[in-house]
C-alpha cells in the first residue's frame, strides 16, 4: 500500500507539457432553460455527471479530429453530436416519454429453497449510457440474462455510497427499494472493469444511486400502470422541490403495486387471462398474490457557499407476494400449462398460497457532502433493518402436502389403470392438482380431538437484518491531468436466522423436535431436540422454533485509485484492501450438536486485496481502445462458508479466499451516426464456493450441500451498435457469445440436518461443464422510430440460447456411474451430459405519445412483450438432487423447469408538472 | 488504423485460445496402496485373541464378496483375497451402495482392531478392549477402493461337500463357498417364521442336507428380503459365506446366502420322488 501511494504521488508530480484540448459546457432543459443537474455527459469511454449548475468540463480530449459528445438525462432525449464550440457551449435536452423506459424490468425472484439460487435480475445496466448494457438490461432480462455470465455477487450496488449487497450472500436485492423507480433513476452505473468515482469497482460492475433530494428534479409526477406481469396495478406519486434559494430541497415518492397480474378470478368475475393458456382460460387463477408499497423521502440542505451540504434519505418497500414454484414437465403436460404453480390451493373456495414472501427493510441515511474547488468528499451513514421472511408448509408424521410430490403423479404408478385415474384427477380435481387446505385442516382437527400436536402447519423462515454502513469517498483533482479517488468503509451487519410458527392450520400446538431425526434416533433421544435446553418444547403461533442463530459480520475496506489523463492516453491504477470477520451466535442448543450450537462461535477472519489498472488509447475523437486488468481476492460468503448453520457452528474445512483474475479489451466507436462497442473479456474465478439445501428423499432429511474449490472461466465477446438510419429512425444491435465453464473438480461436503450420518465428502467432476443459469448466447435487434406528433415507436427482436439446466453435483461423481460400463456411452452421456435448455426468439413492441400543455406533460405508452406468444423458452430449472444409483434411470427423478412468460402487456399513464 | 487492426488481431487470437475441453467424466476410484500381508496371515497372526488393537502398518487387499444387498447380512461386509475371507463390521445400513459385491478394497488396518466373536474372526474398530463397528468416516479413512466394483472381480465360490466343511471348518470360515446337490429339510415352509425368529436372534437356521445325510445350517435373517418366501423344493446348489457361532462347547457352522439368487436350481413346486431325477 505504501509503495503504491508513493507511486501515485510520484506520477502526480510529473507534468506533461502538452497543449490540451478541452470541452466544456452547460446542459439545460430546452423548455425551462434551467440547468439539468441529473444529466450525464460522455466523450469516448469517459462518462461523468454534470455539476449542480449543469456545467461540465472534459480536459484532455483527443487532440485530433472531430470529437463526439453525448448528453443524456433521465426523462430526456439524448443528444449525440460533434463538438463545435469546445468552450462553454450550451446543450439543450428535450423531455421525452421517460416511461418508455419504465417497463421491461422483470422482477425475477427465484426460490432459494428450491435450489434456484434466488437471484433477481433488474436494473443495474439499464441506466447505463452504453448501448449494450442498456439494451441487455431491458430486452434480455426476461430470460435471466446475466452480463458475462456473472453471478450477481459480482455487481456492487450502492445507494448514496452505502453498500447494499446482502452481507450473507453478497447479492443485491432490488426488491428492497421496489416501486421507487423515480427516486432511484439518478445513478452512476459502470459495467465490467471500468473505473468509477465511488468505489474500487467489482468484476461485473458497480452502480451508485443518488437519492439525495438535491438531485431530484423539480416536479410533481403521477403514474398509473396496468399490467398482467407480476402485478396488475401500479400507482406512483413523486415530488421534487428542486433547490430553494435558501438551499433546501425536498423530495418524496410513494407507490403501490398490487394485484396478481390480471387473471380470471372466480370471485370477482374479472376475466383477463394472464398467459392466455388453457390452464388459465379454464378459469383457474395461478395463485400469485402481490401487494407492495414503496416510500421514499429526502431532505437536503446546502450551507451557502461553504461547500457543505447535508441530506437525509429514508426509503423502504413493504412487500407481500406469493412465490411461483417450478414443476416437472409431466405436471405441465398434465395441466396443459408451463406455468403451473403448485404453491397454492383452495381453502373454503378461496385461493391461498403456502409460500408468501413478506419483506420490509426500511433504510435511513445521513449524507454529508463537501464540494469545493477540486475536492469532493461524500460521507454516508446508513442503517437498514427489518424483516425478510418466506413461509412454507411443514408437516409432522404425515404425507407430503405438496400436490406435485412425485408419489402423487401418474408416473409413480406402474398399473396403467391407476395411472390414468390419477392423471384424470390431476386434470379435473383442484384438490389433487393444488394444495388441499381443507384436508390439512381436517387432519389437524382430528389431532386436536386426540389431544395431539398438529400434523400440518405454515412456518415463516426469516432472515432479518440489521446493517450499519459508514463510508466516505474522496474525489480530489490534483492538477489538469490527475485525479485521485479514495475511500473507506466500515460495515457491521447482523442477520437473524430463525423460523416462527406462522399458522397452525387449525391445530393446537406444535412440538419443537426434528421429525427427520426422530426416524433415525429413538423418540426419546437427545438428538431429536432442536433446543436441548427446552426439550419437547410446545410452541404456538408466533413462537420461534426449529433454529435460531445470528450471523455477525464486520467488514472494512480502503481503496485508492489514481486516474491520469493526457491528450492521447488515459490510464489509471488502483488498489483495495479489505478485511472481513464473521461469526455465528446460536440461541439454541441443538440436540445433534450440543457442544457447538449455542453461544458465540469462532471468529473467522479474512484479509483481502485487489489491484486494478487500465488504459485508454484515444486514437481520435471518435475511436477509442481501452483495456483493463483486475486481480482481486475476496472472503467467502457466510451463506457458503457454514455447513448446516441451522444446527451447528461448523465451517467448510479449508475455508479460503476466492481469487479473481479478469481482463477485457474494448474498442469504442462514437460518431453522431454510429455508436458502438466491441469487447473481449476473460475472467477466471479460483477457489469459489457454492451451496444449497434440499430435502433428500433417500436420507429423509434436509441436506446441506457445499461445494468448495470451484473454479470458473468466463470468456466471450460483447457487441453493441446503435445506428441512426434517419434523423428519426435508429437501429440497435446487441449480441454476446460467451463460454462460461467450470474448470476444476470441486470438493463437496454433504451434511444431514437430522444428524443421520457424519458430514460426507466427495469429489465432483465438473471440469469443462458449462456454468448454468444464464444464456451464453444472446442478442437483440431493435428499431426506434420517433414519429411526428411526439409519438415513439419501438420494436425489439430478442434471442437467447445456450442456457443450461442447473446440475445435481452428485450426478457428476464417481458414485453416479458406479456399475456403468465405460463402453455404454449412451447411458454414460445420459447421466453426465448437461441439458441445454430451450432457447428462442421473442418480439417486443412499444408505443408512446407525449402531450404537452403549458408546463404539464402527459405521457401515454404501452408495451407488449413476447408478441408472438412464444411459451417454449426455458429460462431455467434444475435437476433433482436425487439420483437412481441402483438402476441409473435418468428419467426416474425428472428435472424441474421454468418457462419465460407468454405475451404480456404494460400500459402507463403519467402526468408531470 | 494499422494499429486498430493489430488490436483486433490480438482480440481474435485471445478468443481462439479459449477454453474448450472435453466434458469431465468421473474417474474410477484408485489407490496405489498394496497389500503387505494376506488375510490368512492376518488371522493366524492374532489367532484366538478376543481383541487385539492393530498398531503396525498392515495392509490387506481383497474383493467384497458379501454385504447387506438383501438384508441377510447386517452391518457387515466380507472381504476375500486369494487365501480366505474375513468379516468386517460396519456401523452402516445399506452398505451395499458403498461396498458393492465385486468391489476391490485395500484396507489400511493400522488403527483398527482384530477380534474373535463367537469364533468368528472380525476386523472392526478399536474399542475399550472390545471391538466396535466402524463408523462411515473411519471406513472412508481406512478403506481404499481400487477401481469400480465388477462381477468379474468376484472369486468363484469354492465348491465343497458338506462333509469337507464339517470336517475342517476353520480354513473355510469367512469364505465364499458353494454346495451342490443339496436339499432343504423344510422345503415348502417360509424361510423365516417371524414368530419363531423373535426368540432366536431374529433369524432362523434352515438345514441343507446331501444324499449322504451330511448337513449344514443355512441362516436366514428375519430382515432378509426373501425371508417371507417359500423354501424351494428338490436338489440344488446353495452358495454363501460361511460363518461360525460358538456358544460354550457348542460350535455351529452357518452358511449365509447373500441373496435369494444364491439358491440355484431348486424347484418352486414339490417333486415326486425327490433325488431320483439326478440318478
Amino acid at each position: 500500500m505504501k509503495q503504491l501511494f508513493f507511486t501515485v504521488v510520484l506520477l502526480g508530480t510529473v507534468s506533461f507539457a502538452f497543449a490540451q484540448r478541452q470541452v466544456s459546457g452547460t446542459v439545460l432543459d430546452k423548455r425551462s432553460k434551467q440547468p439539468l443537474a441529473g444529466a450525464e455527459v460522455s466523450i469516448g469511454v469517459e462518462t461523468r455527471q454534470v455539476n449542480q449548475d449543469g456545467t461540465f468540463l472534459f480536459q484532455n480530449v483527443p487532440e485530433k479530429g472531430k470529437v463526439t459528445l453525448s448528453v443524456s438525462a433521465p426523462g430526456y432525449q439524448s443528444l449525440v453530436l460533434n463538438v463545435k464550440d469546445f468552450e462553454d457551449a450550451l446543450y439543450y435536452l428535450e423531455e421525452v416519454d421517460e416511461n418508455l423506459l419504465d417497463f421491461g424490468l422483470f422482477e425475477l425472484d427465484g426460490d432459494e429453497d428450491m435450489g434456484y439460487g434466488g437471484q433477481s435480475v433488474a436494473g443495474l445496466e439499464t441506466s447505463s449510457e452504453d448501448v449494450f448494457d442498456r439494451n441487455a438490461g431491458y430486452n434480455l432480462s426476461f430470460a435471466y440474462f446475466r452480463p458475462r455470465g456473472y453471478d450477481n455477487q459480482n455487481n456492487s450496488v450502492y445507494i448514496n455510497g452505502a453498500l447494499m449487497n446482502d452481507p450473507e450472500n453478497g447479492r443485491a436485492s432490488w426488491s428492497e427499494w421496489g416501486g421507487l423507480n423515480d427516486a432511484t433513476r439518478n445513478s452512476e452505473a459502470v459495467s465490467g472493469l471500468k473505473p468509477n468515482n465511488f468505489s474500487f469497482g467489482n468484476v461485473g460492475g458497480a452502480e451508485n444511486m443518488n437519492m439525495r433530494a438535491s438531485a431530484m428534479p423539480r416536479q410533481h409526477k403521477f403514474t398509473y400502470s396496468l399490467s398482467n406481469r407480476t402485478y396488475t396495478h401500479r400507482l406512483m406519486y413523486t415530488y421534487g422541490s428542486g433547490l430553494t434559494p435558501k438551499g433546501w430541497a425536498f423530495s418524496l415518492s410513494i407507490s403501490r403495486r398490487w394485484g396478481n397480474g390480471l387473471v380470471y378470478n372466480q370471485n370477482t368475475g374479472v376475466r383477463v387471462p394472464r398467459f392466455s393458456e388453457n390452464y388459465d382460460s379454464k378459469g383457474v387463477p395461478d395463485g400469485l398474490l402481490y401487494d407492495s408499497w414503496g416510500y421514499y423521502a429526502s431532505v437536503s440542505k446546502k450551507f451557502g457557499s461553504t461547500g457543505h451540504s447535508l441530506s437525509f434519505v429514508a426509503f423502504g418497500s413493504p412487500t407481500k407476494r406469493a412465490m411461483q414454484g417450478g414443476s416437472y414437465q409431466e405436471v405441465y403436460d398434465l395441466v396443459g400449462s408451463n406455468y403451473y404453480n403448485g404453491n397454492w390451493g383452495y381453502q373454503n373456495g378461496e385461493i391461498r398460497s403456502a409460500r408468501i414472501r413478506q419483506t420490509f427493510l426500511p433504510t435511513f441515511q445521513l449524507v454529508w457532502d463537501y464540494e469545493k474547488d477540486k475536492t469532493k468528499v461524500s460521507t454516508t451513514a446508513s442503517y437498514q433493518f427489518g424483516r425478510y421472511g418466506t413461509t412454507a408448509l411443514n408437516w409432522y408424521d404425515a404425507p407430503d402436502p405438496r400436490p406435485d410430490y412425485y408419489r402423487y403423479l401418474p408416473s409413480y404408478y406402474e398399473d396403467p389403470v391407476t395411472a390414468a385415474m390419477v392423471a384424470d384427477l390431476w386434470r379435473n380435481d383442484p384438490t389433487k392438482s393444488q394444495i388441499n387446505w381443507d384436508e390439512l385442516y381436517q387432519v389437524n382437527y382430528t389431532q386436536n380431538a386426540l389431544g395431539r400436536q398438529a400434523k400440518y402447519m405454515i412456518e415463516d423462515r426469516r432472515n432479518d437484518v440489521s446493517d450499519f454502513d459508514l463510508s466516505s469517498v474522496l474525489n480530489q483533482t490534483l492538477n489538469d491531468n490527475i485525479q485521485l479517488n479514495a475511500g473507506a468503509r466500515v460495515r457491521n451487519s447482523v442477520t437473524y436466522n430463525f423460523k416462527t410458527v406462522s399458522d397452525l392450520l387449525g391445530g393446537e400446538y406444535w412440538r419443537d423436535i426434528d421429525q427427520f431425526a426422530e426416524r433415525d434416533f429413538s423418540s426419546s433421544a437427545a438428538e431429536i431436540q432442536n433446543d436441548l435446553d427446552n426439550p419437547d418444547r410446545i410452541v404456538h403461533e408466533g413462537d420461534v422454533f426449529g433454529y435460531n442463530y445470528d450471523m455477525h459480520q464486520v467488514y472494512g475496506e480502503l481503496f485508492a485509485m489514481g486516474l491520469f489523463e493526457y491528450a492521447h492516453w488515459d490510464f489509471y491504477a488502483g488498489a483495495e484492501f479489505s478485511t472481513t470477520h464473521f461469526w455465528r451466535y446460536g440461541h439454541m442448543r441443538n440436540g445433534r450438536a450440543p457442544e457447538n450450537s449455542k453461544g458465540k462461535g469462532d471468529v473467522h477472519s479474512f484479509y483481502n486485496y485487489g489491484l486494478k489498472t487500465g488504459a485508454t488509447w484515444k486514437i481520435n475523437g471518435r475511436n477509442y481502445i481501452y483495456a483493463n486488468v483486475l486481480w482481486k481476492t475476496r472472503a467467502p460468503y457466510i451463506r457458503n462458508a457454514y455447513i448446516s448453520p441451522r444446527i451447528k457452528d461448523v465451517v467448510a474445512s479449508d475455508l479460503r479466499n476466492e481469487k479473481i483474475f479478469s481482463f477485457d479489451v474494448n474498442y469504442v466507436l462514437k460518431t453522431p451516426v454510429v455508436q458502438g462497442r466491441i469487447t473481449f473479456f476473460h475472467t477466471m474465478f479460483f477457489d469459489g464456493m457454492e451451496s444449497f439445501s434440499f430435502y433428500h428423499d433417500d436420507y429423509r432429511t434436509f441436506v446441506n450441500y457445499t461445494l468448495s474449490n470451484v473454479d470458473q472461466v468466463h470468456q466471450g465477446v460483447e457487441l453493441g451498435l446503435d445506428v441512426k438510419i434517419l434523423p428519426s429512425l435508429s437501429a440497435t444491435l446487441i449480441g454476446t457469445v460467451g463460454n462460461y465453464r467450470y474448470t476444476s473438480r470441486p470438493d463437496a461436503t454433504i451434511s444431514a440436518e437430522n444428524g443421520a450420518f457424519e458430514d460426507r465428502h466427495n469429489t465432483i467432476y465438473y471440469e469443462n461443464y458449462y456454468v448454468t443459469g444464464t444464456p451464453q448466447l444472446a442478442g437483440s435487434l431493435g428499431l426506434n422510430y420517433q414519429a411526428p406528433f411526439n409519438i415513439y415507436l419501438n420494436a425489439n427482436l430478442n434471442y437467447v440460447n445456450w442456457n443450461y439446466l442447473s446440475m445435481n453435483p452428485e450426478r457428476r461423481s464417481t458414485a453416479a456411474i458406479e456399475g456403468v460400463a465405460m463402453e455404454n456411452e449412451d447411458l454414460l452421456n445420459a447421466i453426465l451430459d448437461e441439458e441445454m435448455l430451450q432457447g428462442g426468439f421473442t418480439l417486443d413492441i412499444s408505443v408512446g405519445k407525449v402531450f404537452r400543455f403549458k408546463g404539464w406533460q402527459l405521457n401515454l405508452n404501452a408495451s407488449v412483450q413476447n408478441v408472438t406468444n412464444n411459451r417454449n423458452i426455458q429460462t431455467g430449472g434444475y435437476e433433482q438432487r436425487r439420483f437412481d444409483y441402483a438402476e441409473h434411470d435418468v428419467d426416474k427423478y425428472p428435472p424441474r423447469y421454468f418457462y419465460a412468460y407468454g405475451t404480456t402487456f404494460f400500459i402507463n399513464v403519467g402526468v408531470r408538472f | 488504423m494499422k494499429n486498430i487492426r493489430f488490436a483486433f488481431l490480438f482480440a481474435a487470437v485471445a478468443a481462439l485460445a479459449s477454453c474448450t475441453g472435453e466434458r469431465d467424466t468421473p474417474e474410477a476410484p484408485w489407490t496405489d496402496l498394496e497389500a503387505n500381508t494376506t488375510i490368512a496371515d492376518l488371522i493366524s497372526n492374532y489367532e484366538g485373541l478376543d481383541y487385539a488393537a492393530i498398531d503396525t502398518p498392515l495392509y490387506i487387499e481383497g474383493v467384497v464378496t458379501g454385504n447387506d444387498i438383501s438384508g441377510n447380512l447386517y452391518k457387515k461386509i466380507f472381504l476375500q483375497d486369494s487365501t480366505v475371507g474375513i468379516d468386517i463390521e460396519i456401523e452402516m445400513t445399506n452398505n451395499y451402495h458403498k461396498y458393492p459385491i465385486g468391489q476391490r478394497l485395500v484396507i489400511d488396518a493400522q488403527g483398527l482392531a482384530f477380534g474373535t466373536y463367537r469364533g468368528q474372526p472380525q476386523l472392526a474398530a478399536q474399542g475399550d478392549n472390545v471391538t466396535e463397528r466402524l463408523y462411515e468416516p473411519e471406513c472412508d479413512e481406512h478403506f481404499h477402493r481400487k477401481g469400480y466394483a465388477s462381477e468379474v472381480n468376484v472369486p468363484e465360490p469354492l465348491s465343497l461337500s458338506l462333509n469337507e466343511v464339517n470336517f475342517r471348518p476353520s480354513r473355510y470360515i469367512g469364505r465364499f463357498l458353494r454346495f451342490d446337490s443339496v436339499q432343504f429339510d423344510s422345503a415348502g415352509c417360509v424361510f423365516v417364521d417371524q414368530v419363531a425368529a423373535a426368540t432366536s436372534g431374529n433369524a432362523m437356521n434352515r438345514t441343507i442336507r446331501d444324499k449322504r445325510n451330511n448337513s449344514l445350517a443355512v441362516r436366514i435373517s428375519a430382515y432378509a428380503l426373501f425371508a417371507p418366501d417359500t423354501i424351494p423344493y428338490g436338489l440344488g446348489t446353495v452358495q454363501g459365506i460361511l460363518g461360525i457361532y460358538e456358544s460354550g462347547s457348542n460350535r455351529e457352522l452357518q452358511l449365509f446366502p447373500r441373496m435369494k439368487e444364491d439358491l440355484i436350481g431348486f424347484s418352486e413346486t414339490p417333486l415326486g420322488n425327490m433325488g431320483s431325477e439326478n440318478e
